[in-house]
């Protein structure tokens, strides 16, 4: 009996040490992400249980956090040498571009190079993360901004979709007159109105003359920036075209009218599409492209991506790191990503096989058929781009003139030009 | 021995001293000298060197437009602060200093308001002010007072006092709550004599409730001072200083500068700005009250 009990404990104890052993063994890897949405959060969870899986040398520890709350920590603990091994942050000059130029960050253009992730990535999501002629991220969540339409309220009354801006127009005179509120905007979440801002000066400077001044400029000195400014925040509004109180409401309102058919259009970027499908029960939503303003200048639809990652340079493990974001980058975990978070990876995923909405097929399709335009965000600073944000709501509420706004963004513009803030070709 | 014994006393106090002391050296101290030193640099808080610029960031402060509408804002918010929840909080004080049936229980209801996070009642009052389900709007359209209705949230200068008035809400019971301590211990003999010389209620309450509440009173006008000085919680929540900066207050100001525009430098600049207001105000009130 004594014998029996003293083999148990021994082969117990044995168990355990082998348990600690390989416990031990496998190196840990702290990984920040932005991904608290209740559709994406157990996507990525179920993309890091593969990955351990399938690297039994590797665990995860995953810790999630808004947006905002990535904003405020990240740079505090980087500087205070906390050892993180991936983060996943915003990629414009003044995030992934800030960390990236005070060093904090491993120049990942070699490690493009060794894994192929060169042909393997989008044009797009990498030169988003290139920073003074080094790639330091791989961009995610590819997205747009696109005009979600009612298909049904458009169908009865007779609707097409507009190819043109006078077209637009006269939809929006025939939602008007039917009692409808023709766009589900509101402008009180202050960012709101800087994607309607971006699709227009898109639409009204040539490509040529934005990238130069958004790559090499000091001013904002196109008339186009002028125009984009007075659509949407004058001329838009006083037509009636947004609810009345637009200026009191949230993004969240803003949605709510386009679900509650109260709106038939919704001007926003493709992150919404989940959220589209889980709450539109009562008609069939599609999109387009918002149509041109000039005809000679082609439809260019802004396009950024949600976030991108990025490898620290304390990390101990940038190996490990790196293999973690060669598995992000796999035919399997592409599939989780359409399918199941909902988003569009940074690589070709082929659809086939894949249960997917009709809405969510379009707006991946239109993806890699549209031409990719300038998302004002990423070229901007967190500074000029909350000015811009607020401005506009002056200029909404008349507090602003579009001549003031063009000044008061200049000046911001030039400051951070001359600190070398900005991106540059 | 005796010295012994006096040593030994002494160092017993110490030990209940230093963990207090070491807490706010650490949390309070340093850090209040760590930001007034970072206000002399420009720092975008990622890079390890700092760029030393001198009083550079206070001299932009008085050409921030910005930064004097905020300040604006906060002294409106004190001085709106003082005249609503202090005055409803010493009216109520009164009536429940008398002997109110259920008064325990009042107080409490009072109070509950202050034991709510900023943050949600920032969440409740955005609902009661929203402009097509929000409750307000809501009664003002039963009662046919349809014209007062406003989208409260995007419209100036409505949408600072609705945040004010958010604010007043949960302040007021904390006010009830000081007052009535102060009430209570005042002698009620000396009420009864002012009775007995002829003294009416208001000249009962001019010449004896006030004067006997002034320790009270101080401490409720430096609170309310800080508080205003300091509100952020629910302006963060219902409307981040917007729309337009038509609700920025020094401190979410002061936020935007030093975390989302990565002017730490600036950021720090104004916060010790807002120290020295704070002291200033502070200073100058308690000087009063004590020369009164």
């Amino acid at each position: 009996m004594l014998h029996k009990s003293i083999g148990v404990q021994a082969i117990g104890i044995f168990i355990i040490s082998l348990l600690i052993c390989s416990s031990a063994s496998a190196v840990k890897i702290t990984v920040w992400d932005q991904y608290t949405a209740p559709d994406m959060s157990p996507a990525v969870d179920k993309l890091n249980a593969l990955f351990e899986k399938a690297n039994p040398d590797i665990q995860i520890e995953r810790v999630a956090m808004s947006g905002e709350d990535m904003r405020k920590v990240l740079k505090t603990a980087l500087l205070a040498g906390e050892k993180l091994d991936v983060v996943y942050t915003e990629v414009g000059p003044g995030h992934m571009g800030l960390l990236a130029r005070a060093g904090l960050l491993i120049d990942l253009t070699e490690v493009y190079e060794r894994y192929g992730w060169t042909e393997r990535v989008y044009e797009f999501p990498r030169t988003i993360a290139t920073f003074d002629g080094k790639i330091w991220g791989i961009g995610n969540e590819l997205e747009y901004l696109t005009t979600y339409y009612n298909k049904d309220v458009f169908q009865e009354l007779g609707l097409e979709i507009p190819n043109s801006y006078e077209e637009l127009i006269w939809i929006c005179e025939k939602l008007k007159s039917k009692g409808y509120i023709p766009f589900g905007f509101a402008s009180k979440d202050y960012w709101t109105s800087v994607h309607p801002f971006a699709v227009f000066v898109n639409l009204l400077i040539p490509k040529d003359e934005l990238d130069e001044i958004l790559l090499e400029k000091d001013k904002w000195d196109h008339p186009g920036l002028a125009r984009a400014l007075e659509i949407w925040s004058i001329e838009f509004p006083q037509k009636g075209y947004f609810s009345k109180d637009f200026q009191a409401l949230g993004y969240n309102d803003g949605n709510m009218l386009f679900y509650t058919e109260k709106a038939p259009m919704r001007l926003t970027g493709t992150w919404l599409l989940g959220d589209i499908m889980e709450n539109v029960k009562t008609f069939e939503p599609s999109s387009f492209l918002f149509p041109q303003i000039k005809k000679d200048i082609p439809v260019r639809v802004p396009m950024v991506c949600g976030s991108g990652y990025c490898v620290p340079k304390a990390t101990l493990y940038p190996e490990e790191c790196f293999k973690y974001l060669d598995f992000l980058l796999s035919d399997e975990a592409g599939k989780i990503w359409i399918e199941e978070a909902k988003l569009v990876p940074p690589f070709p995923v082929s659809l086939e096989g894949l249960e997917l909405a009709p809405l969510q097929k379009d707006v991946i399709r239109s993806l890699f058929e549209i031409d990719g335009g300038h998302f004002i965000d990423i070229y901007s600073t967190a500074r000029w781009w909350n000015e811009l944000c607020s401005l506009m709501q002056g200029i909404y509420a008349g507090k602003e003139t579009v001549d003031g706004t063009i000044n008061k963004l200049n000046r911001i513009w030039k400051e951070e030009r001359e600190k070398g803030l900005l991106r540059s070709r | 021995m005796r010295r012994l014994k006096l040593l030994a006393r002494q160092s017993g106090i110490y030990c209940f001293i230093i963990p207090a002391l070491a807490l706010y050296v650490v949390f309070i101290f340093y850090p209040m000298i760590h930001t007034l030193l970072l206000s002399f640099h420009e720092w975008n808080g990622a890079t390890i060197t700092k760029k030393y610029v001198g009083f550079a960031n206070y001299v932009k402060l008085i050409y921030d437009d910005i930064f004097l509408i905020s300040l604006m804002h906060n002294v409106i918010w004190l001085m709106l602060s003082l005249a609503l929840p202090v005055s409803l909080g010493l009216l109520l004080a009164l009536l429940l200093s008398e002997k109110t049936k259920g008064r325990e229980l009042l107080t409490i209801i009072y109070y509950l308001p202050a034991m709510i996070s900023l943050v949600a009642v920032g969440i409740i009052w955005s609902l009661i002010y929203h402009p097509q389900c929000g409750i307000l709007n809501g009664v003002l359209r039963l009662i046919g007072l349809d014209f007062l209705t406003r989208p409260w949230l995007g419209q100036t200068p409505w949408v600072l006092l609705a945040l004010i008035a958010a604010g007043a809400w949960t302040y007021f019971g904390f006010c009830t709550l000081l007052f009535l301590a102060g009430l209570q211990n005042i002698d009620p003999q000396l009420y009864d004599a002012a009775k007995v010389d002829g003294a009416g209620r208001l000249q009962q309450f001019l010449h004896i409730t006030v004067p006997l509440l002034r320790n009270v009173t101080t401490l409720v006008v430096i609170w309310t001072t800080i508080g205003s000085f300091k509100v952020f919680d629910i302006v963060w929540a219902m409307t981040r200083g917007g729309p337009h900066h038509s609700t920025e207050v020094v401190t979410s100001w002061l936020y935007k500068q030093a975390f989302e525009a990565s002017r730490v430098g600036y950021g720090a600049a104004i916060s010790i700005c807002l120290l020295a207001i704070i002291l200033i105000l502070t200073l100058a009130y308690l000087s009063y009250a004590e020369r009164e």
